[in-house]
This record gives C-alpha cells, structure tokens and sequence, in this order.
C-alpha cells in the first residue's frame, strides 16, 4: 500500500472522527514498515490539526473534537509502543492539570491532546490537583511549562498559590506559567502574575508557542 | 461626589406586576442569579445547605432581606433532576457539589431509568418543601420561583458529560430517548412548583454555545426547552426565564422560539446586540461579569459595569432586567450584590435619563 494513502487514512480517520478507520491505518502503517513517529506526525498529528482548524472555523465544537480525540488515541495506543526512541527529538515539557477543588477536565483534556500534537511532551496530573503538586511536579521533570485549568470560580485562587509557590522553591524565572477555563479571563492571567492565558485549546498551543519562543526556548 | 442612593418605593412584588404590564416603575428590575451564595449570609456550608429545607430556605430569605432582589428563585437547578433519577452527586463541604457517578454509564440502562416523582426522588422535595417555606415568608413581597435544569444538562449529567456530548454523533436515536426521559421528570417536577404557585425558570449551561453548535442545539436541546416552555405558559400565563452559559449569540432567535419570556445572558456578550437581534421578542437580562467584577470587583468597578449594562439595555423593546451573567460566586462579597441592587437605584431610577448612564466616574455613594 502507498505509504501517501496509508498516512491519508490516518489522517482523516483523525480529522473525520472515525475510530475504526484510524486504527486499521495504523496497523497498515506498521505492516508496511512506516516508521511509528512518521505515521503519527504525518498522519494522525495532521488529522487532529485539520479538526482543530474546523474548530476555529466553527464547523466543529466540542462534540466533534472529543471524537477526533478518541480516534487520535486509537492509532496512537497501536501506533506509540513501535517509536524507535532514536526517532524522537528532545521535545518542550508541560506539566498540566485541573486546579484543586475542581473535576471539570473536558478542556484541560482538549489543551493536552492539543500541545501533544504540536510535540509537547506532556505531564498530565488530571484534576483535583493542590498547588503543591503541581509545583512539585514541575521540580521533578524540569518543565518549561506549567498549565493549571479550572472552571469553578472557588479554585481560581489557588493558581496564584501555585504561583507564588514557584517562586518561593526558585522556579519562577524558568517555568511559563499558562491558566484557563471557564471563570478565567486575561485579567485575571495578569492579576496574579501568570505569563498567558487562552480561551480555547488551540489557542493555547498559540499562546504557548509565543510564549516559549519570547523566553527563548528551544522547542522541538 | 457621592450621591443619595434612591429608596426603593415599591416592593419587588408591586414592581414585577408593573413591569409585566408595562406600567409605571420605580427604578429598574435588578435580579440577580443568587443561587448556593446565600448560604454564605447564614454561614451554613454548601453541604448542609443541599441536605435541609429549613436552611435553604433561611438562607434564601436572609439574601431577600439583605438584597430586596426583585426575585427570588431557587432550585434542584443543574444536577436535581438527574440526581433524582439516579446520578449521585459529590458535596463538598465548601464548595459545589458536582456529579460523582452518572446512573447511565451504559445505555443498555435506559430501560430501568424511570421519570422522577418530585414528592419523592432525590432532594426534590426539599426544594419543593423550602420553596414553600420561602412563598410563606416573603411572597407577599417578592415574587418566588424555582429554578429547574433544562434537558441538555440534565440528560448530560446522567450519561457523564464526555459521553453524552459524544453521543450526539454516535447515538442520536439514544440521546433522543433520553431526552424525552428527562423532559417528562422535569415536567412533573415544573408541575410541582407551579401547584405551589410559583413560577419555574430553567437553566441549561450544558448547552452552551461554546460546547455545542447551532445546529446541535436546534436538534437536541430547543425541541425539549420549548416543552418545558410550553408547561410553564400553559400553568403560569406567561413564558420562563431561560438562562444559558457562554457565547449565546448564534442561538438567540432559537432561545426565543422555544417560547422563553426572559434570556438571561452570560457576561460573554453584547447586550446591545442582544438588543438588536431578539430584543423585540423577548426580555433580556445579564449581564454584569459575576467573577472578575461581582466576586474580585470594587463597589465602583461594579457600578460602572451594572451602568453600563444599563446603558446598552434599558430601552430594549420587551424590558430589560439588571443580573448577573451567571451564579453568582460562592464568595461574591454581600456589599458587591448591595452594589448591584444600588446601581439599579441610582441609574435605573425613572424615567431613566440617558445623561445619567454616560461614561466618567460613577457617582452612586458609599454605602
């Protein structure tokens, strides 16, 4: 099979929200020796870029995305445990959660997947996290990027805890520091001293695009 | 310079019936969407408050007194009807409860799910049982509603949000059925709260513009919205207010087509524009930020704000009431809402004079 049109498949099996075709693709993929990390850079990645382009245009939503999301983790379950360690490159770390008091994690689930297509390697703490965490976590594995999320407006605080907890263990200088959710607004980003701030999922990658390249960091 | 702040010259009661009828009011409506934040005037937590009729409704009435908001409505609001029909809820001590366990984790269930009895299931008898301790005490005053999930939450909060948003694509026959399940519980619950005399608002966050598309809502939420609608005008005379979270803008027309009296607006958008597209159709209110400005505010950012607000609505062709986009915050100041009740004294006193609404420093005194 052409590798043009196995990558093609996986592509829209990512982008069209077709599970079954995204994951028959990847077992094609690896059955015609493509190598793991092309098969999900120029096949899977571009599909779930495409879907986050229609959800600019507004031609997806939620709905769609959580979709093209199951799919893009179907060919990535068959596709990831066959990267040869040597084709992947250093990539820009990100440690990501739901602030404490808070299991709302539909978009911090959306901001994830979407800065793991773009080559972020990400830490995901899940929900409920204390800022404690968080920070501990950045210290463990050296992020460059801290993202906290939170939809209720009784946990917001608690991110500028988090920040302030950075800069007491000296992280501060070192770690971009991005929040969001539905309470969060660029007021706020700047009231407690948090680098950027996004409305949606791919806005966020945007925002911390810029942001690393401003400090700058080597991404990818 | 600090101006007298005007007294009010009618009750909340007299100025909701003149405002209905489009007579003469004092000031403006100001109504803000209270909810779980008067348990914070009583000190009781959020836990106890969600378990006990008495101290629901003692807290509803010290927010009435506190506030002479021109409404008081409470309710099973967005989980109540799928924690009736089996969901189970988490309550923090301090903070909102939120779903713990969807009773519809696999569709094969549906079939054993059963519309709720709101004399039985859940906690909603104590929403029906403090609702009426609350019509006793301050009917005479104010008037008194409950405010009821709509169809796309309530359904979501039983499938587990992720899965029932993805289930419109995969299994919209499903989703369907489930819908009509819900709207049936919801009915009966509208049912209960209108045998009291009271008259049910809805919220739907769920289906939210920012969540869903147009055409999502068109299909899945509004055919549902308009048969609680159509129960409420058929028992109360007169269509609910429909309050729905994020960027509405799309789905104004189709909020007023399901037959809603009042589009209640998140702070996300225009009034003026609101004004424009839907205006002529239905009553409108929103939209004062009720984080960055009602929770984090000066009393001065929130007048200025409310003046705002004002500005852009006051003149809409079906009225316009004074609100919060949203809930307000658990731990939204008490003198912030006094703040809000206050701007609606002071710019919305009439007849209302444009000059007044100008930009440049607010001038609604300390209090």
């Amino acid at each position: 099979m052409a590798v043009e049109e196995i990558l093609e498949r996986l592509t829209r099996g990512v982008r069209d929200m077709d599970e079954e075709l995204a994951a028959e693709a990847a077992q094609d993929a690896l059955a015609n020796q493509m190598p793991a990390l092309t098969a999900i850079n120029d096949g899977l990645v571009r599909g779930m870029n495409e879907a986050g382009r229609l959800y600019e245009t507004q031609e997806y939503f939620v709905p769609e995305l959580l979709l093209c999301s199951d799919a893009m983790y179907a060919g990535l379950g068959i596709l990831s445990p066959h990267i040869q360690r040597a084709e992947e490159e250093s990539r820009a770390k990100v440690v990501i959660g739901v602030m404490q008091g808070d299991t709302h994690d539909i978009g911090k689930n959306l901001v994830k997947l979407m800065l793991e297509v773009d080559g972020f390697e990400v830490f995901d703490l899940g929900r409920d996290v204390t800022p404690a965490d968080f920070v501990a976590k950045v210290k463990e594995t050296g992020a460059e990027l801290l993202g906290m999320s939170t939809l209720m407006s009784t946990t917001m605080d608690a991110m500028g805890v988090a920040i302030r907890m950075l800069q007491q263990e000296g992280l501060r200088e070192q770690t971009t520091v991005m929040i969001g959710g539905g309470p969060i607004s660029q007021a706020f980003a700047d009231l407690i001293g948090a680098d950027g701030y996004a409305e949606n999922a791919t806005g966020a990658v945007r925002e911390a695009r810029r942001l690393l390249a401003s400090r700058g960091a080597a991404v990818r | 310079m600090s101006a007298e702040i005007p007294e009010d010259r009618m009750t909340p009661r007299q100025r909701m019936a003149a405002f209905a009828t489009g007579r003469e009011i004092d000031r403006l409506p100001c109504s803000p969407l209270i909810g779980e934040h008067a348990c914070r005037l009583t000190g009781v937590t959020v836990s106890r408050y969600s378990h006990s009729a008495e101290l629901m409704a003692e807290a509803q009435i010290a927010a009435f007194r506190a506030y002479r908001p021109d409404s008081i409505g409470f309710g099973p609001g967005l989980f109540g009807i799928a924690e009736a029909m089996g969901t189970r809820l988490a309550f923090p001590e301090n903070g909102m409860p939120y779903v713990e366990d969807p009773a519809l984790k696999d569709w094969a269930d549906l079939d054993r799910l059963a519309p709720a009895d709101p004399h039985r299931d859940g906690r909603l008898p104590l929403y029906l049982r403090a609702l009426e301790i609350v019509r006793e005490q301050i009917g005479s005053e104010a008037p008194v509603g409950s405010s009821v999930g709509g169809p796309f939450t309530a359904a979501a909060n039983l499938r587990g949000t992720v899965d029932f948003l993805k289930d419109l694509l995969r299994r919209p026959e499903q989703v369907h059925r489930l819908l009509r399940l819900v709207t049936e519980s919801a009915l009966r619950f509208i049912d209960a709260v209108c045998d009291l005399g009271l008259k049910p608002g809805i919220s739907e966050p769920t289906a939210s513009g920012t969540v869903i598309s147009a055409s999502q809502f068109r299909e899945f939420a509004q055919p549902y919205l308009k048969l609680y609608a159509d129960r409420i005008i058929e028992r109360c005379g007169s269509g609910p207010q429909l309050h729905i979270c994020g960027d509405t803008s799309r789905i104004w027309p189709e909020m007023a087509d399901t037959g809603a009296g009042t589009l209640s607006l998140d702070n996300m958008n225009d009034l003026a524009e609101a004004k424009a597209a839907v205006g002529k159709r239905v009553c409108l209110t929103g939209n004062v930020h009720p984080v960055m400005t009602l929770m984090r505010g000066t009393r001065d950012q929130v007048l200025s704000e409310a003046r705002e607000c004002i500005r852009k609505a006051y003149d809409s062709p079906k009225g316009y009431i004074l609100s919060s986009g949203c809930a307000l915050p658990l731990d939204t100041p008490p003198d912030n809402v006094v703040a809000l009740m206050d701007a609606a004294r002071t710019y919305g006193r009439w007849p209302i004079d444009p000059e007044r609404l100008m930009a440049g420093p607010v001038s609604a005194g300390a209090r």
